[in-house]
């Protein structure tokens, strides 16, 4: 009983977080509303017994929410939003689109025909995903990771406009970088 | 994510504030600009200066100085009284204008540490001031403020903190104007306050020397004061150049590591105008 | 394992590390007084500059508090009262030494997703007030968790391997016998670091620093002003705290109750980190980004790679 009413209130307020993105005005505000309906959801993870996951869901979404609110504002310098601005491009389309996906995965949702439990839940469910994720498939979680990681190098490498010859010379002999801010290793 | 039509940067004020317009940054990004003035009256700030900037996230892409109106009466700036006193042909003894000279440093090491963040260090160095301006003897303080200076000069943190900051070469500096331990100094935010360090502690040795300066000995704290314009406006003058492209914090540790003294304006023939 | 504690611990907890705030900052106060006005000479003036900080606290709860044009006021307080209350929230988790408020399986990521929450209501706070400094400040504080926040997990990721559990009880338990700063130094001392710079206090006080006025909390005043530095200071305490069940032992000791321990070892990390803030300035985060990410992590990483040799051949 209790757990349902937790269940509806989070997925309500989930929905609702979710929907106020697109109508606040302030990118902040827009930023903030997505992690509340983000945090929502960590929590019907935390009661579908899924600690870990829930709790992971928290943690990352809220630190990568605050770096997208820099992203976002960092191109705008006034403070507390004073420039408002919508947060949708072809207003329509959109709101045809979000309908569409909403009602076509909520119809899954409800149509599947969701096989019933077999056996018990297992007690320490993070082992098990642990298990899951870094035993048999090892080989695949490794290889993620390493490709995730090249891109983002690759990332910054294509984007950075100053490279070590910027840096440091032609001839990379230079004992000091010649930064416009010195960093902290003296490199 | 759009704003209402890319075409109103110029729309000017929102609730009464001017809005952020747009320009290319020092890293060649186009991105919006902000005009923040700060001083005159803030707390570890030279009292009366008043830097217009222009800034783009917290990287100074523009710098103004300005600084408030200078009274010019009869009281002559605090930090140069001796000097000037006697240049006037009053007497005054070398022990009271070295007891000027390491409270004035005191006084800009601790505003230096205070915008560096060491808050333990300002303290120290505004007490030992205070103590030395109330005319404490030379018994009395020097154990403590020779244990202060050893304590900051010591500090490996404070040196990788504020090392490389502010870099005024001692050609770029004469060529200025700049005199005293700015020019004496030949370096960093870093080397400056070493160097006032160092004349506190050759300070400390004349406290009570009873021989009487000359009236040509005009070097107050910041510099020549027999010079064509007073020292604090040469350190001004360098300050655009030093702080265009520097970071918010830096730049407050820079303007910090000049320390200029707006009251020192007043002794220039014609620095009744407000307009550096 | 220890037991869960009783119910009224839920409602003590808050009222427990509140105490210990005033506490820690009458501690601070104590010191920086001796700095401004030379040794306190007697008792009664100790006393007189340890109060310090509650007297602040009563004149801030009176104070009018300041308004800014065209301020985002809901987000900008929902930030001053989530620093608080993502202290109490992480602050739950820390064992009492006979047991923790709640010790869920999962209670080192617990810990760091509530410090990651008070991470972004910093963020907030410094957005709120539509002022150029506060927000510099806000960004300066997102600037010090990209540094910090990659060698703090590291750091307490190196513990809960030391222990194979998430469960703060379970690392408490697994250091029966040798406190894991004993092979976890350099863990343990990243985990300082990071407890201070996620407190944005002392050295790592960058955020609020002088320099841009008070950045974050340049523009608040008042009772806003009393919830947001009071919870930087349930914050430290909590930070400081934790470190006692990660590295420390938790309650583990001789003679004594395990209670006494705890609040022993909590008393001692944090008269450490407050006599230690003295000799220390601002560590600006522009070179301290780069120490992180070139010195800590690498240094993080190897600390995690020993401990994992060592559990697997155990």
């Amino acid at each position: 009983m209790l757990d349902d009413l937790i269940f509806w209130a989070l997925a309500l307020l989930a929905v609702a977080g979710g929907v106020m993105v697109f109508r606040f005005d302030s990118m902040a505000r827009a930023t903030y509303a997505l992690l509340t309906s983000l945090l929502c959801v960590g929590g019907e993870v935390l009661l579908l017994g899924l600690d870990y996951l829930g709790v992971v869901i928290v943690l990352m979404m809220t630190i990568e929410m605050a770096i997208m609110a820099v992203f976002m504002v960092m191109y705008m310098m006034n403070p507390a939003g004073l420039m408002p601005m919508t947060m949708v491009h072809n207003k329509r389309g959109a709101a045809v689109i979000c309908t569409g996906v909403f009602a076509a995965l909520a119809a899954g949702i409800l149509l599947a025909p969701w096989p019933a439990r077999r056996g018990r839940s297992s007690a320490d469910p993070t082992m098990d995903l642990g298990l899951s994720l870094m035993g048999p498939q090892m080989l695949t979680m490794m290889t993620l990771g390493f490709s995730l990681f090249a891109t983002i190098v690759a990332t910054v490498v294509l984007a950075t406009r100053r490279g070590r010859y910027d840096r440091f010379g032609d001839d990379l002999k230079a004992r000091a970088a010649d930064d416009p801010v010195r960093g902290g290793v003296g490199r | 994510m759009d704003h209402m039509g890319h075409d109103m940067h110029s729309m000017g004020e929102v609730a009464g504030l001017p809005m952020a317009e747009r320009d290319d940054d020092r890293d060649a990004l186009r991105l919006d600009r902000l005009h923040v003035p700060i001083g005159p009256g803030l707390s570890d700030w030279p009292v009366g200066l008043i830097l217009r900037l222009t800034l783009q996230g917290d990287v100074l892409q523009g710098v103004e100085v300005d600084h408030l109106p200078v009274p010019s009466g009869p009281r002559l700036p605090y930090w140069d009284e001796p000097w000037l006193l006697a240049a006037q042909g009053e007497e005054v003894t070398r022990g009271r204008a070295a007891r000027r000279r390491c409270a004035a440093h005191l006084d800009s090491a601790g505003r230096l540490l205070a915008v560096a963040g060491w808050d333990d260090g300002a303290a120290r160095c505004r007490r030992l001031r205070d103590e030395l301006l109330s005319g404490a003897s030379r018994q009395t303080i020097d154990g403590e403020l020779r244990r202060t200076v050893q304590r900051i000069g010591r500090s490996r943190a404070l040196r990788w903190s504020i090392a490389g900051l502010g870099v005024l070469p001692a050609g770029r500096g004469r060529a200025a104007g700049v005199t005293g331990p700015a020019l004496a100094a030949d370096g960093d935010a870093y080397d400056r306050l070493m160097m006032w360090l160092g004349e506190i502690e050759r300070g400390l040795a004349e406290l009570d020397e009873g021989r009487l300066l000359t009236s040509d000995e005009l070097t107050g704290p910041r510099g020549r004061l027999d010079g064509p314009r007073p020292p604090s406006q040469a350190l001004l003058d360098v300050l655009p150049e030093l702080l265009t492209g520097a970071e918010f914090a830096c730049a407050r540790i820079i303007v910090a590591s000049l320390d200029p003294d707006i009251e020192e304006l007043a002794l220039a023939p014609a620095s009744g105008a407000a307009h550096a | 394992m220890p037991d869960a504690a009783p119910l009224w611990a839920t409602v003590v907890l808050p009222v427990v590390l509140a105490v210990a705030a005033v506490v820690t900052a009458g501690f601070d106060s104590v010191l920086s007084g001796a700095a401004e006005r030379g040794s306190a000479g007697s008792v009664r003036e100790a006393g007189r500059r340890a109060v310090g900080p509650l007297r602040e606290g009563l004149r801030l709860l009176v104070q009018q508090p300041r308004r800014t044009t065209a301020a985002d006021r809901l987000l900008g307080r929902l930030g001053v009262v989530l620093v608080p209350v993502a202290a109490v929230l992480a602050g739950a988790v820390l064992p009492w030494g006979f047991g923790a408020v709640s010790d869920p399986s999962v209670g080192v990521v617990w810990f760091n997703a509530m410090e990651a929450l008070a991470w972004a209501a910093v963020w907030l706070a410094g957005w709120g007030p539509n002022s150029a400094l506060s927000l510099i400040g806000g960004y300066r504080f997102l600037a010090q968790g990209l540094a910090y926040e990659l060698p703090h997990m590291f750091a307490i990721t190196t513990a809960a391997l030391g222990a194979e559990s998430l469960r703060v009880g379970e690392v408490v338990a697994a250091q029966d016998g040798v406190w894991f700063v004993v092979w976890m130094p350099v863990a343990f001392v990243v985990y300082l670091l990071s407890a201070l710079a996620m407190a944005f206090w002392g050295p790592f006080e960058y955020p609020l620093g002088r320099d841009a006025a008070g950045g974050v909390a340049a523009e608040l005043a008042g009772v806003d002003r009393l919830v947001f530095l009071g919870g930087r200071w349930l914050l430290l305490v909590v930070t400081a705290g934790f470190s006692v069940p990660l590295f420390l032992g938790g309650g583990n000791g001789p003679l004594l109750p395990g209670w006494a321990w705890t609040l022993l070892k909590t008393a001692a990390v944090l008269a450490l980190l407050v006599a230690g803030r003295r000799a220390l300035p601002v560590l600006r985060m522009e070179r301290y980004m780069e120490l992180a990410w070139m010195v800590l992590v690498p240094l993080t990483l190897l600390q995690a790679l020993f401990v994992a040799v060592v559990v697997l051949n155990r």
